[in-house]
Formats: C-alpha cells, structure tokens, sequence
C-alpha cells in the first residue's frame, strides 16, 4: 500500500512504540529495480541460519517474523517504483504480532535488512522529516555549536572547541608577537567552524530543506566570522537577518538563542513550544485561570473554542485525536517533544496534555 | 620583585558595569607604579590613536585581543601582578560586558577582595543598577562566590555633572550602599572612594580637585584589605583556571589553590577527566616555589598530564583524595529573578568555581520560607521568583562540586539563564559519580 507522508508520520509513532529486549524485530528496505527473487533468496537464507541462535524464545520468535516476512513479500510481483518497506516482529510479552508493508512516499535509496531490538524507522523518519529546517550557529572565539531546528525537534549537531591561550603575560615588546599568534590562532578557528558549517548545512541547503540560519554568540565574534569567507556564501545569503546576542554554547546556549530570536523563528513549532511552555508556567505561577489541564477541562475548552494553544505530548497515543480537537476548536496546537526540558515535567504532571486558554472559564 | 614573595598574597578582582572604567583603573595604577614603561605606554597610545580609540591607551596595557581593541571591550580576564606596602597582589581585569559575565565569574571564584567599579558619569550610573545592569549583577555574583571584603571605586568624578561633585557622589554612595547592604555586605567597612581612572586622581595621590573627601585613596585601601585564613588542613582543591603547553617545561595549568597545600613532587589527579601527574615545579609571581598554599594562584608544571588533557573548570587534587566528581547534587538555592516558573527539567547553567556546566533540576525536594529556611512544601510542583528551595541537580556534562561544609569554595554556585543570574545556591549534599568510586 501506498502512503502520504501524514500517514507514514502515523505509522512511525506506533513502530517506535515497539522494543523487544533480544534482537527480533525486522526491518527490510527494498530499493525499486531489485528482484523480488533476490530478496526472497535473502531472506530464507537468513531464515536457514537461525537455527544457529540458542535462546529458543528469540530463534523461534525472529523465524516467525522472517516467515511473516517471506509469505507478505511473496505476493508482491515486483518492487514498485518507490521501492519497498516491510517491517514484522512480535511482542514476546503479550505474544500480539505486527506486520507493516508499504510503499513510501520517497523513493527508497538503500537495500537494508536487520533484526534487532527495536524498529529502524530511520531511513523513513528522513522522508517525514521537515523541509523547514532552520540551521543554529553559536560562535566566539573558542568554542562554537551547531546544531538545527526541524519540526517540534533541536538537534544538536556538533560543538567545537579550541584552545585559545588566555591573557596571563604583562602585555609588552616581546608580547607583540606572541599576541598576533593568538589571533591566528582564532582565525583557524573560525575556519574550521566555517568547514563543520559547511558541511551539515550544504546539503539540506542543496535538498531545498534549509530555510535560513541563525546565528548567535556572545558580543562580536559572531559579526568577525560572517564578515568573513568562512562560511559558504549561499549559506551566507540565508543568514537570518539579526544576530542574536547569548553567552553561552551548547543546549543552554542554543535554546536561549531561540527564545531570544523571537519573531525571526515564526511558524518554527521548537521555538513555539518553549515559548508556550514558558507561558503556560507562568499562567500556572500566578495561578490566574488560563492554564487548563485535565482531559475532561481540556476538551470542554477546546469545545467552546476557548483554547488559545493546546500542548500534547507526542508519547500520548491520541495525539492525531487531540490535533483533530484543536483544528475544530480553532486552538493551535503544538506536539511537544522530549527535547523540551520541561517534558518529562509535563507528562508527568498533566499526563502530556494541557493548553492555555484565550479567558478564564472556570472560577 | 624576583625575590621569594615575603609579603602575604591576596587575590583581586575588578568587576563592574561595561565601560565604566576598570581596564583604564587597573592598567594606570600598574603604570604609576612603574610596571609599564613610558615606551610602552607610548606606543599603545600612537596604535590607539590611529584606530580612534586613544581614551582608550589605559585599558589596551591590558585588552591586548584584537577584537578587545576594535570594539573597546574587555573580553577575556587578564591577570597581573604588583605589590603595595603590604601585599603582593594579583589583579584580575574582569570584562564588564554581559555577554561574557561567565568570565567575570570565574575570576570572582578565584578573589578574596574585589574593586567595584561605578561610573559616576550622568546615565551611567543608572545604566549600572538598572534590572539589567552589571553593577548590580556583578555585585551579587561577587558575593555568591565568597568575596566578603569590597571597595567602591566611583570613578569618573572627572565628567561627573559638574565635575568632582560631592553631591553627586553622595548620591552614588547612597543607592549603591544601599543595594549593597541587601545583599548582605557590612557597608560600614566598605570604602567608597572618588576616583578617575582617566586622570589618576585619588588612585595613588590624594586629588587636589576633591578636598571634600578624606578617606584612604584607592592604593592605601588596598592595603587595609585583610588575609583570609587559610584552610591549610584541608585536602588539596585547585580549581582550573587555563592551561599552557610552555616548550621546553611542558604542561602548565594555572589557578588558584582553594585548600590543602601542594608541593613539588606530588601526585595529582585532574577530575573530571581523571587523568593524573606528578608536580616538577610551581611558580608564582614568576619565581619558582616549593610549595603553595590557600590563595596563591600558581602555574604548575606536571609530568604525565597533556594540555589538551585538561581545561578550565577542571580540578586538581591529591591522588590519595580526589575532587569529586558527582553525578546528583542537592542545593538549597534561592531564586533571585525568573520571569515565569521553574519546575523539574529546568536546565540552567551552574557556575561553581571556575566551572560552568548545564545542570538539570530532577526534583525539588522542598520550598522553603526564605526567611527562617524552615520547609514549607513537600515536592511543590513549581518554584517562583524570591523563592527558597532544596533542589536536586543532574549535571549534563562531568563536573567536579562539593558539599559546602567540606569545601565553600567548591560548594557555592550561580544559576544563569537566558543572559541573567537567576539565582543562587550551596551544595547540601554529592552523590558520587559511579565511574569514580570502584
Ligand atoms: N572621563 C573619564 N573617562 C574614563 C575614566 N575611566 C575610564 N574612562 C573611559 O571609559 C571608557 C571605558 O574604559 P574601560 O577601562 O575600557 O572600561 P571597562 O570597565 O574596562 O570596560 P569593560 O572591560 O569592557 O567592561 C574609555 O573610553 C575610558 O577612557 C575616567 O575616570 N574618566
Ligand atoms: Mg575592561
């Protein structure tokens, strides 16, 4: 079967749900142009060496999903043109089996066969993923980070370090030399951040993915390395245009480059869940009615149109329900990932769904 | 000055708002007292001048970086050295820019005493002591990492509106000593003296231009400061401050040592990265030591260590007993400023010594009546500006922090988010990193 990317996003969610703790869950991409045949081949072949596994739970658990996997394949009369992705293990606790085969909406680029304890849902994840990626860069003198935004997701990519000597020597003549040393020094530095740069931004600037690139840092190294060549120039073009003043490098540094960015990252669902998790703490602070929570509160609110933004954890199993809410409550609706320091806080202590409302509504 | 140092060893530092005056203070007095030539100085003056930037020859003895001197802002700590009557100093320039207050910090975390520098010129003062400001954030900072003796320099009296106003001083002195004693400094034994850094006035010689004032001058100030006691019996605690590859002698980390006495020929273990070294020479004041005790910043050659083994933040101790390195801290913190709330997953940065690591707060165990610090919550769900609280920590990287009854130095911290302090802490309590116990 076919699916649209809304789909596969759908069908990722419930394959990442799956772990197993051996080695049984089977992942197969299938690239368009390959045999059926071969695959066939390749998977009996690995179903004939399993014999070789000594826990008997985990041989006879990895031959039902390679049997599974071989009955499913041998139906299908040739590798459609976007290739082929099956996925198939079982629970070993409940005994419940799942089998997944279907044709995604980007072509397929690699053969990739594995059993293992979880899911590679990877190589689909990429096809999913955002193509409204916003590039981060903190630079000084020392020490610089690259990472990106991409969807209610920051990454961090890379974090660079040099050793700049510091001032310790009474500044003089012989001081002179030493000084321009330094500086040198520094500029290798900037270079070198500028080739990392290159390299992570480049190719999703080429894939048409990257939207623009915020750059941050303390004071004014971040004005010396982009008047510079240091970075590429098409990168350069897409430099968004204020520069963003924070000291510190790192997860701390970028996601205070974020919150600061203010308008600069409109439409960017990472930088608008810290600033509504912000808001909804502060609501929550003074205590003055417009944090809602509870599923019943929330969906009431939601139902009188009164939720100005509604938070759901992506690890709630209803996510689709609650954005399907929102879109009818007229609410906008942010999926709130892990890699907002107050999540773990937030499904714990609203069981992954809370909203602010527009006015109070309860006394 | 080659000598063995025979007079006692305070560390200095220079804080306060961007601007106002300390690199020109700190590189003026070191050239009235004759630890910069007059060629030297010349020469700065003819470079400064042809970049337009001649009011700021002072301050270049000491902002040697180049971006230092196209933008006119300290940058990175500078440390000298020089003597009064009574004391070898070591002077630590700190930048006053808030972009780069994490600096600042470290070289608070290695004072005894510090020089706070006001601008008494129309605006600046204000700018200083707005809720933004430096002057009253550095303040606060200097307190947070131990340093209990202050000097007010309030400098600038030169472009004072009108000049060398007493008035106007007052004025300062007033809403400064005012903040100053809310957080908790004994505003009695502060001296708060007009200077200009500029001019020189009130540095070393009394200023003609300001006979209404009779206190000490800046220099004489210096030497009513007093040696803090020295926790000899301690075990070994250098934090790092910065490290050198010297040819011909090799690894050289510089700081400060907080506890305990190091000699030559000691073992040492640098936590976190756990590598270890043997000591060949210490050095201070560019003389070769046997042994340094509490308060001596020190360069310190070790065998075995690489430089690119180590860094800042890092800390040295006896192999027979090492810094700890924890994987769960519990503080008693109090919130001095947060817009909204704080609850378990907050991340702040967490400078503790000269350290400065992310830390992410798993619980909070207790709110506490910031008065009496009696608990008042069980696990309250969020904490709010001006709140007390026991809090646990996870440190997202290595760190090296201990209990503050052990070790205060190790065991006092500021939390900084989003440009801003928002607030403090002490150390009630380290769980032992696994990897380090075995
Ligand atoms: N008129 C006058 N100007 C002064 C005085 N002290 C400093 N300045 C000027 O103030 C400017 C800043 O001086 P700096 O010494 O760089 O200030 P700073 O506090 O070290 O600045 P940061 O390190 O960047 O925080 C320079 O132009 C100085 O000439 C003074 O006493 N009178
Ligand atoms: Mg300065």
């Amino acid at each position: 079967m076919r699916v649209d990317k809304q789909k596969l996003r759908e069908i990722i969610r419930e394959l990442k749900k799956w772990k197993a703790h051996a080695t049984i869950l089977l992942s197969l991409y299938v690239p368009p142009g390959r045999p059926v045949s071969d695959v066939l081949n390749m998977l009996r072949q690995e179903l004939s060496i399993t014999d070789n596994i000594k826990l008997k739970k985990t041989k006879s658990a990895v031959q039902r999903a390679l049997s599974m996997a071989i009955d499913r394949l041998s139906k299908v009369p040739k590798i459609p043109d976007k290739g082929l992705v099956l996925f198939a293990g079982e629970n070993p606790d409940t005994g419940e089996s799942i089998i997944v085969m279907l044709i995604p909406p980007e072509e397929v680029s690699v053969y990739y066969y594995r059993t293992d304890k979880y899911f590679h849902t990877e190589f689909l994840e990429e096809m999913v993923s955002e193509s409204n990626i916003i590039g981060l860069l903190l630079i000084e003198r020392d020490a610089a980070t690259i990472g990106m935004l991409k969807g209610n997701r920051l990454k961090i990519v890379e974090e660079l370090e040099d050793y700049i000597p510091g001032k310790h020597e009474k500044g003089g003549q012989s001081q002179r030399r030493y000084d321009r040393i330094i500086e040198q020094m520094v500029e290798e530095f900037y270079k070198r951040v500028g080739e990392h740069a290159n390299r992570v931004f480049l190719p999703l600037y080429e894939q048409g993915r990257l939207k623009g690139i915020l750059v941050g840092g303390p004071a004014y190294a971040k004005y010396d390395f982009l008047e510079k060549d240091y970075l590429d120039y098409r990168l350069k073009k897409i430099v968004l245009p204020e520069l963003i003043d924070v000291g510190y490098q790192g997860e701390a540094g970028l996601r205070e480059m974020i919150l600061k960015a203010g308008d600069l990252l409109k439409e960017q669902e990472f930088a608008d869940l810290l600033k509504y998790i912000e808001e909804f703490k502060l609501h929550l602070a003074k205590d003055d009615g417009l944090a809602v929570y509870g599923e019943d509160e929330v969906r009431n609110a939601l139902e009188m149109g009164m939720v100005a933004v509604l938070i759901i954890s992506e690890e709630r199993e209803d996510v689709e329900k609650w954005l399907e809410l929102a879109k009818k409550g007229g609410a906008k609706a942010l999926v709130l990932s892990s890699d907002v320091p107050e999540s773990e806080w937030f499904n714990k202590t609203f069981n992954g769904l809370a909203g602010i409302l527009r006015a109070r509504i309860y006394s | 000055m080659s000598s063995v140092p025979q007079k006692p060893h305070l560390n200095l530092v220079i804080i306060g708002h961007v601007d106002h005056g300390k690199s020109t203070m700190v590189g003026h007095i070191l050239y009235r007292l004759g630890y910069f030539d007059q060629k030297t100085l010349q020469m700065i003056e003819e470079e400064a001048k042809k970049m337009g930037k001649e009011s700021f020859k002072f301050a270049w003895l000491l902002d040697r970086m180049k971006e230092e001197r196209e933008r006119g802002v300290t940058i990175s700590l500078s440390y000298m050295k020089f003597e009064t009557k009574k004391y070898f100093f070591t002077i630590i320039d700190a930048p006053g820019h808030r972009d780069f207050v994490k600096n600042m910090i470290t070289g608070a975390s290695q004072a005894d005493a510090a020089i706070l520098v006001v601008s008494a010129r129309k605006g600046e003062f204000e700018a200083g002591m707005s809720p933004e400001g430096q002057t009253r954030e550095h303040a606060l900072l200097a307190r947070t990492m131990g340093i209990n003796q202050l000097i007010v320099a309030i400098n600038k009296m030169d472009a004072a509106e009108p000049p060398y106003s007493e008035k106007r001083y007052q004025e300062v002195k007033e809403v400064l000593g005012k903040f100053l004693k809310s957080l908790g400094y004994n505003i009695e034994k502060i001296p708060f003296i007009p200077v200009s850094a500029w001019t020189g006035e009130n540095l070393i010689e009394r200023s003609p231009n300001m006979p209404w004032y009779t206190g000490p001058v800046l220099v004489e100030a210096l030497d009513m400061l007093e040696v803090p006691s020295k926790p000899v019996d301690k075990p070994l605690r250098i934090p790092i401050q910065d490290v050198y590859a010297i040819s011909g002698v090799g690894t050289v980390p510089v700081g400060r040592v907080e506890t305990g006495v190091l000699k030559v020929g000691d073992k040492l273990i640098f936590n976190p990265p756990g590598v270890i070294g043997e000591v060949r020479s210490i050095e201070t004041h560019h003389t070769k030591i046997e042994k340094a005790e509490p308060g001596d910043n020190i360069g310190f050659n070790v065998r075995g260590v690489e430089r690119k083994d180590i860094k800042r933040g890092d800390v040295a101790g006896h192999t027979t007993n090492p810094p700890t390195v924890s994987d769960e801290f519990t503080a008693r913190i109090f919130v001095m400023w947060h817009p909204t709330a704080i609850t378990v997953g907050y991340t702040p940065v967490v400078h503790v010594h000269t350290a400065s690591v992310a830390c992410r707060i798993t619980e909070i165990i207790a709110k506490l009546d910031p008065r009496t610090g009696k608990e008042v919550e069980k696990n309250p769900q969020f904490l709010k500006q001006g709140d007390a609280a026991i809090v646990k920590f996870k440190p997202i990287k290595p760190l090296v922090i201990e209990k503050y009854s052990d070790f205060p130095a190790l065991g006092r911290f500021a939390m900084r988010d989003m440009g801003k302090t928002i607030g403090i802490g002490q150390v009630l309590d380290v769980k032992v990193l696994e990897q380090q116990k075995k």
